[in-house]
C-alpha cells in the first residue's frame, strides 16, 4: 500500500490531492469563464474584467 | 479581448489564498512538530502518537469544516430561491455546492489515507461519521446531477432547491455523529472552548482553516460568475433560436399568408 512505507508518502499524497483538486477547479473555472465570455456580447459580460484592468 | 471571471476583489482573495497556502505548507509540513512517533516506527522509550501522520489533520479538518459551511450556504441559497425565486440565490446555492463537493471529496480521501495508519483501515461502514459523510457526498453529487437535468431552468432550479434543503439535516447529523454515537472517528478537536491541541499544531490548524475559508470565498465567486454566464449564454441561445424560427416562419410564408405545413402556428 502506498501509505505503508513512510508517513511522508501519505502526507504528500494528501496535500497534493487537496491542493491539486482545488487548483484543477480554479483552472477549469478560468477556462470555462473565458469560453463563455467569448459567446456573449460585451454588454452582457456583467462579471467580466479585461486584461487592460490589471 | 482577454475576458476572465476575475475582478480586483477576486485577485486580492487569490493573492491571500496563495499566502495562506504558503503558510500552511510551512507550518503544516515544517514548523509544527510530529505527534510523537507512529506505532510502526516506535522504539523503546519513545512516546507513541500519530507521528508525522498528524500533518494530514491540517488539510483534512479544514476541508471538512469548510465543506459543511458550503452546504449551509447552499441550504440558505435554496431557501431564499424558493421564497424569492431569485436567480442570484439559485446560482449561489449551485456554486457553493460545487465547492462543497470538491472539499468533501478531499476530506474523504485524506481521511481514508489518515485512517489506514492510525486505525488500521481505510474505511469502516460501521462508523457513523464515515458513513454519514459518504451519504452527504452522494447527496451533493445527486444535487449537482439535478442541476444538469435537461429541464426548463425554473423547474430545474426548484427541484435542485428541494434537494439542496436535504443537505442541511444531513450535514448536522454528520457533524454530530461523533457526539451522538460511539465511533472510530475521534470527537471534536477544536469545536470547544478548550481545544484538544495547542502550540504550533493549533496554529497550523488555524492557518489551514483561514486558508480554506479564503479559498472557498475566492472560488465560489469565480464559480458564481461562470454559472451566471452559463445562464446568459443559455438565454442568448434561446433568443437566437426564437429569432431564427420567427425569421424562417416569416420567410417561408406564402404571399397569401397561409401557414406552411409543419411550421409553428
Amino acid at each position: 500500500m502506498i501509505v505503508a512505507s513512510t508517513p511522508w508518502v501519505s502526507v504528500g499524497v494528501c496535500y497534493a490531492l487537496v491542493f491539486g483538486s482545488v487548483g484543477l477547479l480554479a483552472w477549469r473555472s478560468r477556462q470555462r469563464g473565458r469560453r463563455l465570455a467569448e459567446q456573449l456580447p460585451e454588454d452582457q459580460r456583467r462579471w467580466m474584467g479585461t486584461s487592460s484592468e490589471t | 479581448m482577454n475576458a476572465t471571471t476575475a475582478s480586483k476583489g477576486t485577485r486580492v482573495l487569490g493573492a491571500l489564498a496563495l499566502v495562506g497556502l504558503a503558510l500552511l505548507l510551512l507550518y503544516g509540513l515544517v514548523l509544527s512538530p510530529a505527534d510523537g512517533v507512529s506505532v510502526a516506527q516506535a522504539t523503546d522509550g519513545q512516546r507513541v502518537g500519530q507521528g508525522d501522520y498528524v500533518r494530514i489533520m491540517y488539510v483534512h479538518v479544514p476541508t471538512a469544516i469548510i465543506a459543511f459551511l458550503a452546504f449551509f450556504v447552499t441550504v440558505a441559497g435554496s431557501v431564499a430561491y424558493l421564497v424569492r425565486r431569485s436567480e442570484w440565490w439559485d446560482v449561489l446555492a449551485h456554486a457553493s455546492a460545487e465547492l462543497g463537493a470538491v472539499l468533501l471529496f478531499a476530506t474523504l480521501v485524506t481521511g481514508a489515507l489518515w485512517g489506514e495508519p492510525t486505525w488500521g483501515t481505510y474505511w469502516e461502514w460501521q462508523d457513523a461519521r464515515l458513513t454519514t459523510t459518504a451519504i452527504l457526498f452522494f447527496l451533493v453529487l445527486g444535487y449537482l446531477a439535478v442541476r444538469r437535468l435537461p429541464l426548463e431552468r425554473d423547474r430545474r432550479s426548484r427541484i435542485a432547491a428541494a434537494v439542496g434543503l436535504l443537505l442541511g439535516p444531513t450535514t448536522i447529523v454528520c457533524h454530530y455523529a461523533t457526539t451522538w454515537w460511539r465511533t472510530l472517528h475521534q470527537g471534536p478537536t477544536i469545536s470547544r472552548l478548550d481545544p484538544q491541541i495547542e502550540g504550533e499544531m493549533l496554529l497550523a490548524l488555524m492557518i489551514g482553516m483561514a486558508t480554506f475559508l479564503v479559498l472557498y470565498v475566492w472560488l465560489t465567486l469565480h464559480r458564481f460568475r461562470v454559472l451566471w454566464l452559463e445562464n446568459r449564454v443559455e438565454d442568448l441561445g434561446l433568443d437566437r433560436a426564437l429569432a431564427e424560427r420567427r425569421a424562417e416562419a416569416g420567410g417561408a410564408a406564402p404571399a397569401g399568408g397561409a401557414t406552411p405545413s409543419g411550421a409553428p402556428s
